[in-house]
């Protein structure tokens, strides 16, 4: 194994651990007075090839695990600090945010017993809980639930609500700003009055499920609205990613009252001929962030918002006969914040010591919802994860 | 209805006057349910016939209308997803048996066969026809032909299941999703079942029994041998009890909603053993029993997005507009002939969010915009029903005196106005 001391004193539990008091001091950093830091998920369908990603371009094994598709020692965009590690060529933008400070990148993050099925390794990740058989209640979803009064919720896409918010708790979910335009007209301001009407003349009950979800929509899209109009002063990549991550930004920036904000970006089941379509995955990821990043920046929010970047799973260490890579296990996080401790934690990947052709996890994910639960959303994380996690050092 | 009901009482049949009026409102219920949306017409005959006949009549099969066999044709000429898509719309919107396209759905989804991966829509339309052929005939004749349908071959893998190489993938979903439910067999039977139907290949776009691919050998499925091919594995799940409670849960979690006891799975096993394995004759029983017309099963359906879209389409009369639906339908969560899984559509709550919410919203301000090069709403006619009429028309049951007042009072003379509120309300999402 060759990874640094410096790595290895992070992964040590005594090291990793932090006291209470210490943990108290860290929240109330991250949360300045208003008690508002926010919490953007986002989310790679698919299982991303961690490898590719953040690359060990000094190891041997990598490059002979990988004859067609490892990036040359080369190409890897260094990360400050290591001589052994760097980002995909595509992401230079990442490699900037890393240089000054802002981005954490959080190695070998996986979880016991891995599953390689996407819909089971994603339920595992929603709900935090490897062990479950059947879905039930996401992590977020319980957040929410425990703190109905401060925090709130909003999924930026169209894909249906994520099980990470599954509860009692209604989230709204925003395509785009289309439907916007269809409740701002004069008729479509009438009817929104209407609805509200209505829904506040509760009947027998039984409608109630769609009454709440109806209150909770307008009440977001007539707040997106204002937010929506301010033009973020950076350009996004024109992408579907590019667009989602443009409305968190505005959102950060304007105060949206949603503290948790979760995205998706798909297309990472890299199965065969992954060069490009893993590359412009790649550039799409880093350009966006590092826009939504520079927009918060600018509007002076860098500091009250943390960006979590994660995949169901990476993918196998040796390349397949198709120019792809399979399904895999322990993958590298990002973590984005102006109040983040930047660098690199965890030890590099070991490819010498392999589960089944996979990389083994150091860090259980859970560590991270752990410390991001307590420090982001201040909420007791063995009440919400069921279970005591080491809780990492992430923020300054 | 007394509340201390047997699970068997309350699937006998429901008898007007003693378990509760037979009107209206019961008409319109079984209506939406059995058909999509309650137009006054077809109330009218409901209520006519009564609650025995009615179900008998709207199921029983028809020749298809002139109109509806040139629409089939020309969209099957261009065979397109999009085309059969509408070709279906169509028939829902305007067919002579939209309770045996309502049943097709539940099989569409039931069998979840999705064009993203037949890659032809022929053969996805010929699969529905399947569906509103044999659909209420007896299950083991429908389970067969499904077990021999082009689409369903391809879409589970059927030519790469071969003598010494069987592909599983038929067989589990056989066992796990059409027939008997999870834990209901075992690792062992599926991979033997998968052995039965080896060879059972598809062809220049036909079903084709490949000899030379098919194992001959002894097979041991539910604990018993012998020289199986796929036939007798159907034979052999449709004999297990589970299979009988299974099927005849599903139907009545599609058709009535209400929630389901022990007690009342076993009820509905007998029901459908009752019925003979014949699907017609079981939904019959099932909407026409007293649970049915019970007050909690009333409006406890979360409408999916056909029943919203073609239900409140036929209830206001709808003569045309059948070409967008599909698209509409599928911006709320419903892309029908591409079910998102094995296992279909989540059903249920799952229906809305507020994007799919925001869609329905859409839909009901496009009604308001039909104009006369666009004719979706007769507003002509629905002028003549007046206030009172299309409150009634929507709401047969009655509506919250105070919404009533709150919609009348907003929208003032404004009928399309009024309609397009009444469609976006919270308790026209239910059916």
């Amino acid at each position: 194994m060759k990874y640094k001391r410096r790595d290895f004193l992070k992964l040590s539990g005594a090291a990793l651990a932090l006291t209470p008091g210490a943990l108290l001091d860290a929240s109330e950093r991250l949360q300045g007075t208003g008690g508002d830091h926010r919490l953007v998920v986002l989310q790679l369908s698919g299982g991303n090839d961690g490898l590719n990603t953040v690359v060990p371009f000094e190891d041997d094994l990598y490059h002979r695990s990988r004859p067609a598709l490892a990036i040359p020692k080369a190409r890897a965009l260094r990360l400050d600090g290591s001589n052994e590690m760097g980002l995909h060529p595509s992401m230079g933008g990442l490699q900037t945010l890393f240089k000054e400070g802002h981005l954490a990148v959080i190695q070998g993050v996986g979880y016991p017993d891995p599953d390689r099925s996407h819909f089971r390794s994603m339920d595992i990740w929603h709900t935090a809980n490897p062990s479950i058989a059947a879905r039930g209640k996401g992590w977020l979803g319980k957040a929410l639930e425990k703190k109905p009064s401060t925090l709130s919720g909003i999924h930026i896409g169209d894909e249906a609500l994520p099980l990470a918010f599954n509860g009692e708790r209604h989230v709204a979910s925003i395509q785009n700003l289309d439907f916007i335009e269809l409740l701002s007209g004069s008729k479509g301001v009438k009817l929104k009055k209407i609805m509200r009407a209505v829904n506040e003349q509760s009947r027998d009950g039984r409608a109630d499920y769609v009454r709440g979800l109806a209150n909770e929509t307008l009440d977001s899209l007539d707040k997106i609205l204002s937010v929506s109009r301010n033009p973020p002063p950076v350009e996004y990549p024109d992408s579907e990613l590019g667009r989602r991550l443009k409305l968190a930004g505005q959102m950060v920036s304007g105060d949206y009252p949603a503290r948790i904000l979760y995205l998706s970006q798909g297309g990472y089941d890299t199965h065969a001929r992954q060069g490009d379509v893993h590359s412009n995955l790649l550039r799409d990821l880093s350009g966006a962030l590092t826009a939504f990043y520079r927009h918060v920046e600018k509007s002076g929010a860098a500091e009250r918002v943390t960006v979590m970047v994660f995949s169901e799973f990476g993918r196998r260490v040796k390349e397949n006969a198709s120019l792809g890579t399979d399904h895999g296990c322990a993958a590298p996080m990002f973590l984005l914040s102006g109040k983040i401790k930047g660098g690199l934690q965890g030890p590099n990947p070991d490819l010498s010591s392999l589960d089944r052709g996979d990389l083994k996890f150091n860090i259980d994910f859970r560590q991270i919802y752990a410390t991001l639960a307590e420090e982001v959303l201040r909420i007791d994380s063995k009440k919400l994860l069921g279970d005591s996690f080491d809780k990492l050092e992430l923020f300054t | 209805m007394s509340a201390n009901l047997t699970a068997r009482e309350r699937l006998q049949p429901f008898r007007p006057g003693k378990d509760g009026p037979w009107n209206i409102a019961a008409a319109a219920h079984l209506a939406r349910r059995l058909t999509f949306g309650a137009p006054r017409k077809l109330v009218q005959k409901i209520l006519e016939l009564g609650p025995r006949a009615a179900p008998t009549s709207l199921l029983a099969d028809r020749d298809e209308t002139p109109e509806m066999k040139a629409v089939a044709d020309s969209q099957r000429r261009i065979g397109s997803t999009e085309s059969v898509q509408t070709w279906w719309a169509h028939r829902m919107l305007r067919g002579n048996i939209p309770a045996r396209d309502k049943l097709a759905l539940f099989w569409h989804d039931h069998f979840a066969t999705s064009d993203t991966k037949v890659r032809d829509a022929r053969l996805m339309m010929d699969q529905v026809r399947l569906f509103l052929r044999q659909g209420a005939g007896p299950f083991q004749a429908l389970l067969k032909a499904m077990a021999k349908d082009p689409a369903m071959l391809i879409w589970l893998d059927g030519n790469s299941n071969r003598k010494g190489e069987p592909n599983e993938n038929f067989a589990r979903e056989l066992m796990e999703l059409f027939s008997l439910g999870v834990g209901n067999y075992t690792e062992e039977d599926i991979k033997e079942a998968a052995r039965a139907f080896t060879g059972w290949h598809v062809k220049d776009r036909r079903f084709w029994f490949n000899q030379r691919a098919h194992d001959t050998g002894a097979k041991t499925i539910f604990g018993i041998s012998g020289n199986f091919d796929g036939n007798d594995v159907i034979r052999a799940c449709l004999q297990k009890r589970v299979c009988a409670e299974f099927i005849a849960e599903k139907l009545f979690n599609y058709y009535l909603g209400t929630p389901v006891s022990g007690e009342l799975r076993k009820a509905l096993g007998e029901l459908y053993l009752a019925s003979a394995h014949n699907i017609g004759s079981l939904v019959e029983k099932l909407v026409s029993s007293r649970e049915f017309y019970s007050a909690h099963a009333r409006r406890s359906i979360l409408s999916s997005p056909v029943d919203f879209t073609i239900g409140t389409l036929r209830t206001l009369g709808a003569a045309a507009g059948a070409e967008r639906l599909p698209v509409e339908m599928s911006r709320m969560g419903m892309d029908i002939l591409r079910p998102p899984s094995v296992k279909g559509w989540q059903k249920g709550k799952a229906w809305l969010n507020s994007n799919t919410l925001l869609s329905r919203y859409r839909f009901a301000n496009t009604l308001a915009g039909s104009t006369e090069n666009d004719p979706r709403i007769p507003w002509d006619k629905l002028k003549k029903e007046g206030v009172e009429g299309i409150f009634s028309l929507l709401f047969p049951e009655g509506l919250d005196e105070k919404i009533r007042k709150t919609i009348v009072g907003e929208t003032g003379n404004d009928l399309k106005l009024m309609v397009t509120a009444l469609v976006e309300l919270p308790e026209h999402q239910y059916i």
